[in-house]
Formats: structure tokens, C-alpha cells, sequence
């Protein structure tokens, strides 16, 4: 045997030691490496602007979450296709016109290349809106239209469309001869509803028989909603079928119709989510119009870039509307 | 390949790894540690960098809010030297985060309302100057802009409180995972190094130790030790190996000495043995030779011989028997005992008239003798051999000549030379003579068997020298077809010189 190898025993130990130390080493450079990751990750809570992005506000009312959410998904997609960094005034939404207001002026005080508004209370967003205008900012409006509102682009759906299929899934729901009632989101969405009414009665007026009541709902009062719906049914027992315009009213008026056990009564909605899609699932809804939410915030970013590109953009944008219905 | 393995397989180069090793496992940990360390701090500056600096753009926006609702009031110039400072220090506020590269997209927000308040507050104070009340709603309007730069600046501290409160829950845990992590490196690391450094202590001192050993071991004398096993350093290797080479070579040595003294021992026991059956041939040779001829046979022959010439009246035969019988007599003694020159003389003469008669007048014998020089002794049958040698070998071939013998004192020493004037000697045969000298029994044991009383010249030097202890006791001169003169240089004893002394005191003037 070698007299100068090393002894078995030595070996060991030395292997072992090294295999320690790399241990140890890995373990440090893992720790290290989640560190950055855990920085990196806590940095992104700042929202960095890096150079060369266009700064761009989002106004956005508390209304309808799920609309929201599926703006804020379109919006941003298309925010990191064209180097636009969004600023959204609030992650919920706004529940209040000062509230809406004073985001508005923040906005338009800290100079901002874009505004996208979401349309809520109309005394609280004009004032704001002719600043903007004033200092060159762009102001896109989105889902909901403000007659008399100086915006640069508005995108949103036809309301007028809205009506027409909204009339279409009623004829498909309760035929010819139905009582319904019409319930519209009050407040911002004044042009809308007249459109939307337009729209229906432009199908419906072959049908003399049907009978349309056209109620107004609050816009931010869920339970409200709910209130005013019972009292339809209550004060109006023949209604056979409820149009209800916003996502929200849809959710009501169906809960209204389990609790009053009126499921004899139809619902055509508005928009898709998963309580509605539960609903359909259910039958409880007939069938919904689909404003595609998604498409609205990413066609809305995509105009903004073109504006702040100086690039024409069409005065109004309407995404297409969907139709669906229980059995699908 | 084979000379780079050679270079790395040395006792620097592994020390070199080892301290290298040792330097860049240290080195790499403290620096590690040191580069962590120094982000951690980077990032708790950064933590805070941001609300330090909002912090003072609030104070500054409300000095600059205070100074200008101050000199709108009052229209005090002081009022307003405090409002344009604070202003222009939230103007540089906001230039300095408008060229920032990347920035909080709040933080930007803020710079932008500072320039819109600071607008809104620049045209109240120019409007106010020239005594317009519209002021007031500038003001009112900066005061707003100002609140909305308050509820960002509320904004980013809650964003900030949301990160540092992340990066210090991920900056704890990756703290107290450093933690234990350093004490692991740096336990791992010093024992490593401790492993590593006994291991090549070990391995470079061990084969020395061994080398030591094994040194003490020869110098015990041990020879027989196992062979030192070759480590792979070159130094230690190169060490390694000439020492089994010496150990070899010295045990080898040793053990040639040893066959050498043996063999000589037996060459000596070899050649003291041959000297005894030398000797006890010479001895059987003589007793054969003195077995052969009886002495007393011989002498009484002699001596009747002697009578009946005497009794014939054969003078000459009378004579010639007489020398024959000293000539006889003085030829068995002992040749190892030594002789007086008078007596080797007197031999030399009897030998001499004996020749005479052989030869007649063929060789003429002349003697010069000193008489004061007889006392030296010589060794029998020399100066005999070498009338012998001038007889045979320097008159022989002539068949006539002279031969001179002559006896000089010189002081302490005596010369006795025998000259002939015969065909003197090759010199090749004198060398030859001389080197025979050292071989006393081959030159004694017959070379000149037949005309010669069997003791040659080299015997007579050999003797000469064993008597004198000189090396150089006889001479040869010769030339050819000239002669030979063979000389003798003989001490004389102390007891003669003392009597030459005396002789010489007494002698008169």
C-alpha cells in the first residue's frame, strides 16, 4: 500500500467537508438568488416606468367588477404590445363622483400623456375633461357615452345594436305576446339608454302586443337594484321577461326571481361572467348580450397609442357584440 | 505531458495549490459575504431612499403652500424669497425625477403636479402683486393640486411600506439563512483546511522521516533495511531514490570489500603456503642435493685425493683439490646468513685459481683490494656469482679476457665492483635482471642450472637488499663489445667503522 495516499478514513472527511461546503455554498447562492427574486417581485409593487413609455391614466368606476376585470386584462395585454405603462386609479374600481372627480384632476395635474375613462358621473368627469383637453392630454371614454364630454375617441359597443339583440333574445325567450320590463343603469349612461331603447323598440314595434315597461335602476346600488326589481313584480305580476342592461341588474333580477319563486319569469342579461355563466347553466337567464369586455380595454389602449403616435383614430370604436343563450 | 507532470508533481507546486486553495476558498467566502453584506445595505438604503426624499418634497411643497398663502396675505417680501426657494428646490425635485431613467410611474405623477402647482402659485403671486383678487381661486387651485400631490405622496408611502415590508420579510429570511449558511462555509473551510494541510504535511514530511530513519539505520550500520518507498514529489523522489541507490551501492561495496579481503587472505594463505613448500623444496632440494653428495664422503674424498697428490708430489693437484674442498665447503652454507667480505674474497679467489686451471691463461683474474673495507658484510656466493656471470656470460663467447675485482672504503660504505672487458650486457637483460630480483626462488630454482652454482644475479640482489635494506645495492654498467662492471655499495658495521677510527688516530702525521 502507498504510504502516502490518503487513508480511507481521511477521505471520507475530506469528501465529506467539501460536500458540506458546496452544500453550504449552493445554499447561500439559492438564498441569494431568491433574494433578488423576492426584491425583484417587491420593486414591481412600484410600477416602474421605464424610458420611452407613454404614461396613461384608467378611470374606472366600481359598478361592475367582472367588466373591470376583463378591461384591465384587455387593457394591459395591449398596454405591453405598444409601450404604454397604465396607471389605474384604482385596482376596484371608483365608488363616488368626488372620489372620480378628484382622480380625474390628479391625473389631468400630473400631466399625463392619456386618459381612459370609464364614464360614471357625468358633473364630476367635465371639469377634468376640458382641463385635459386644455393641455393636450387625450381623453378616450370606454363602455359607457357622455353627450357633450370632450373626448377624442370613444370605444364601446353599439347601444343601439345592444337593443336590437336584446330584443331578438326576447322574442326568442317569450314570443310575440309578452309584458316586459326594460331595466336601465341610471346616471352616466343616459345616451346609452336611449339607444338601447331605440334599439329595442326598432324590433319590437312589429309586435304591438308586447308591452315594455322601461325601469331605472342606481347605478351603484346592488341591493337597490334588487329593491327596485321586487317592486316590478310586485307592482307588475304580468311581467313575463326582464331585460336587464348591466351585468350587475342581470345577477339581481335573477336572485330577485329565486327568492319571489317567479322562475316563470325570463331574464335576458347582459355580459358573461361566472355567476351569469351559473346562472345560464341553471336556466335562470335565457341568455345574455355579450359586450366583450376584454376587447373593449385592449381597443381602447390600441387608440390611445395611436393618438399619442398622432396616428387618426376613428371618433367611435364599437366591439362586436355576442349573443349567449342557457343552452349553449 | 511527461515533463509537465513532473512540474506539478514537486513539493512547491503542491505547497502552491495548497496556499492557493486555502487564499481562494477564504477569499471567495469574505467576499461573498462582503458582497452580500453590501447589497443588503444597498437595499435598505433603497428602502427608505424614496420616502426620505418624498418626505422633503412635502416639506418643501408646504413651506412653498405656507410662504405663499403667507405673502398672498400679506404681501411680504420675505414670505415670498422663502416661497421661490422652496420653489425652486421642488423645481429641481422635478427636473431631477423627469431624468431619471426609469422611476416610480407616482413618483413621476408628483414631479409632474409640482410644475402645475408651482404654475397655479406663480400666477396667484403675479396676479396678487398687481392687486387682482382672481388670486384666490388660483390659489384654490393650487391648494388642490397640492392635495392631490399629498394623497400620491400617501399613495407611494403605502407602496413603500408594502415593499419594505416585503424586502424585509424576504431580507430576515434570507438573513437568518445566511446565517447559518456562513457558519457552515466557514466550519467547512476551516476544516477542510485543516484536513488539507495535515494531509500534504503528512505527505511531504513523512517520506523525509523516512529518509531520517533509514539514514540512522545505516549509520547503525543496519544495511538490510526494506526500500524506501518513492513518493511522486520530484524532490522528495529524486531523495528517495539516490538514497536506495547509495544503500546499494555501499552495501554492494561492502560486500566486495569483504570478498575482496577474503580473497586476499586466501591469496595470502595461498602464498604462504607456496612459500613453505618453496622453502620446503629448497630444503628437500638441498638435502636431496647434500643427500646426493655426502659432505663427509665428499671431504675425506677430497682429502684422500688431497693426500695422494701430496704423496705423488702433484703440487698443482694438491692445490687444486684444496680450493675445490674450500670451495665446496663454503657452497653449502647457509645462503640467507651473511659473510664477511674477507671471506666472500677469499672464496672468490679459491674459485678463481679453480678457473684457472680449467681456463689456464685464457682469463686473466686481477684483484684490488682494500683491506680496511673486509669487514662489510655481504651475503655468501655473491660477489662468487657475479666472477660467475663475468666468466660465462661477458668472457664466454670470447673465450678470453679480464676479469678485475676491486675493493674500495669509502668512508662508511665499501664499493666492490668486478669489472670484465668482455661483450657486455643487452640492456634489455639488465632490466630483465632487475626485475627478476623481486622473484628470488624463480631465479633460485635453476635458470641457470649447469654452469653456475644455481644462484643467480637477481638472487644476489634480492639478498643484497634483504641484508642492506637498500633498494639500490648493486650496478650494472655495461657496454657492448666494451665490458661490464657490476658494483656492490656494502655498509660497513659500526664495530668496523669504530676500528677505522681508531686505526686512523693512530696512524702518524
Amino acid at each position: 500500500m502507498n504510504p502516502y495516499r490518503l487513508s480511507p478514513v481521511h477521505r471520507f472527511l475530506i469528501i465529506l467537508t467539501a460536500l458540506l461546503l458546496a452544500i453550504a455554498a449552493a445554499a447561500s447562492i439559492w438564498l441569494s438568488v431568491g433574494l433578488a427574486g423576492n426584491m425583484a417581485s417587491a420593486r414591481e409593487i412600484i410600477s416602474p416606468l421605464a424610458p420611452g413609455d407613454r404614461h396613461v391614466f384608467v378611470l374606472l368606476s366600481d359598478e361592475d367588477p367582472h367588466f373591470r376585470d376583463a378591461f384591465l386584462t384587455g387593457a394591459r395585454k395591449a398596454a405591453e404590445e405598444n409601450s404604454i405603462a397604465l396607471e389605474i386609479a384604482s385596482e376596484n374600481g371608483i365608488g363616488n363622483a368626488v372620489a372620480y372627480g378628484e382622480a380625474m384632476s390628479a391625473a389631468v395635474a400630473a400631466r399625463v400623456d392619456g386618459i381612459i375613462a370609464q364614464p360614471a358621473w357625468e358633473e364630476a368627469l367635465q371639469a377634468p375633461a376640458e382641463e385635459a383637453v386644455a393641455q393636450g392630454i387625450p381623453l378616450i371614454t370606454v363602455e359607457s357615452e357622455l353627450a357633450g364630454l370632450p373626448r377624442d375617441c370613444h370605444v364601446g359597443f353599439n347601444a343601439f345594436e345592444f337593443g336590437n339583440r336584446a330584443a331578438r333574445l326576447t322574442l326568442q325567450a317569450v314570443g310575440r305576446n309578452a309584458n316586459l320590463a326594460v331595466l336601465y343603469r341610471s346616471g352616466t349612461t343616459g345616451n346609452d339608454n336611449h339607444l338601447i331603447d331605440a334599439g329595442m323598440r326598432d324590433l319590437l314595434y312589429a309586435h304591438p302586443t308586447m308591452e315594455m315597461i322601461r325601469v331605472e335602476t342606481e347605478s351603484n346600488a346592488f341591493f337597490g337594484a334588487e329593491d327596485t326589481i321586487r317592486g316590478i313584480l310586485t307592482e307588475s305580476p304580468e311581467i313575463d321577461l326582464l331585460v336587464c342592461t348591466t351585468a350587475r341588474d342581470t345577477v339581481a333580477a335573477a336572485q330577485t326571481l329565486l327568492d319571489l319563486n317567479r322562475l316563470n319569469v325570463q331574464i335576458v342579461g347582459t355580459d358573461i361572467n361566472p355567476e351569469i355563466q351559473s346562472l345560464l347553466d341553471k336556466k335562470l337567464i335565457y341568455g345574455t348580450v355579450v359586450r366583450s369586455a376584454e376587447e373593449i380595454g385592449r381597443r381602447s389602449v390600441e387608440s390611445m397609442s395611436s393618438l399619442l403616435a398622432g396616428k387618426p383614430v376613428s371618433d367611435n370604436i364599437d366591439v362586436a357584440l355576442g349573443i349567449v343563450l342557457a343552452t349553449e | 505531458m511527461r515533463l509537465f507532470k513532473q512540474r506539478v508533481n514537486t513539493i512547491r507546486s503542491h505547497l502552491m495549490l495548497l496556499f492557493l486553495t486555502i487564499t481562494m476558498l477564504s477569499g471567495g467566502i469574505s467576499l461573498y459575504v462582503f458582497f452580500t453584506f453590501s447589497t443588503l445595505t444597498d437595499n435598505l438604503g433603497d428602502m427608505f431612499a424614496t420616502s426620505i426624499r418624498l418626505e422633503q418634497v412635502l416639506a418643501d411643497l408646504d413651506e412653498a403652500h405656507e410662504s405663499l398663502y403667507l405673502f398672498l396675505s400679506t404681501r411680504n417680501n420675505g414670505d415670498l424669497l422663502r416661497y421661490s426657494r422652496a420653489s425652486d428646490r421642488l423645481s429641481a425635485f422635478s427636473e431631477s425625477v423627469r431624468r431619471a431613467s426609469a422611476t416610480d410611474m407616482y413618483m413621476k405623477d408628483i414631479a409632474n403636479m409640482v410644475p402645475t402647482y408651482l404654475q397655479k402659485a406663480d400666477k396667484a403671486v403675479g396676479i396678487r402683486r398687481g392687486r387682482d383678487p382672481a388670486y384666490i381661486d388660483l390659489y384654490m387651485e393650487a391648494n388642490a393640486t397640492l392635495g392631490h400631490i399629498r394623497r400620491y405622496a400617501e399613495m407611494v408611502d403605502l407602496r413603500q411600506l408594502r415593499m419594505n415590508t416585503t424586502l424585509y420579510r424576504s431580507q430576515s429570511r434570507f438573513i437568518d439563512g445566511l446565517k447559518i449558511a456562513s457558519v457552515l462555509l466557514l466550519a467547512g473551510m476551516v476544516t477542510l483546511s485543516v484536513l488539507l494541510v495535515r494531509h500534504i504535511t503528512y505527505k511531504l514530511t513523512d517520506p523525509i522521516a523516512r529518509l531520517s530513519r533509514a539514514a540512522g539505520e545505516i549509520a547503525d550500520g543496519n544495511y538490510d533495511t526494506a526500500e524506501l518507498p518513492v513518493a511522486k514529489e520530484e524532490e522528495i523522489r529524486g531523495m528517495t531514490e539516490a538514497f536506495n541507490q547509495m544503500k546499494e551501492n555501499v552495501r554492494n561495496y561492502i560486500r566486495a570489500l569483504h570478498d575482496k579481503s577474503e580473497a586476499e587472505a586466501q591469496l595470502h594463505e595461498q602464498q604462504v603456503t607456496n612459500l613453505r613448500m618453496q622453502s620446503l623444496l629448497d630444503t628437500s632440494r638441498l638435502q636431496a642435493l647434500q643427500a646426493q653428495i655426502n659432505p663427509h664422503f665428499l671431504f675425506n674424498t677430497l682429502n684422500a685425493g688431497i693426500q695422494l697428490s701430496m704423496m705423488e708430489g702433484s703440487d698443482r693437484t694438491t692445490v687444486f683439490l684444496e680450493n675445490l674442498s674450500d670451495l665446496f665447503r663454503y657452497n653449502i652454507r647457509n645462503p640467507d646468513t651473511s659473510v664477511s667480505l674477507r671471506e666472500e674474497i677469499q672464496h672468490v679467489r679459491a674459485y678463481t685459481e679453480l678457473m684457472k686451471v680449467r681456463f689456464g691463461d685464457a682469463i686473466l683474474f686481477l684483484f684490488d683490494i682494500d683491506e680496511s673495507g673486509l669487514d662489510a658484510p655481504i651475503p655468501p656466493l655473491s660477489i662468487q656469482t657475479i666472477v660467475e656471470n663475468a666468466c660465462i656470460h661477458g668472457l664466454g663467447a670470447r673465450g678470453t679476457g679480464t676479469v678485475r675485482v676491486r675493493v674500495l672504503r669509502q668512508e662508511t660504505h665499501v664499493r666492490v665492483s668486478v669489472s670484465d672487458d668482455g661483450t657486455g650486457i643487452d640492456p634489455d637483460v639488465v632490466g630483465d635482471i632487475f626485475a627478476r630480483s623481486a622473484e628470488v626462488r624463480k631465479q633460485a630454482s635453476g635458470h641457470h642450472a649447469g654452469h653456475t652454482t644455481g644462484i643467480g644475479l637477481a638472487n644476489v640482489i634480492q639478498r643484497l637488499r634483504l641484508l642492506t635494506g637498500e633498494d639500490n645495492v648493486l650496478e650494472i654498467l655495461s657496454s657492448e663489445q666494451v665490458g661490464t662492471t657490476v658494483t656492490i655499495l656494502l655498509k660497513l658495521p659500526q664495530k668496523a667503522l669504530a676500528i677505522g677510527s681508531e686505526q686512523e688516530e693512530a696512524l702518524p702525521c
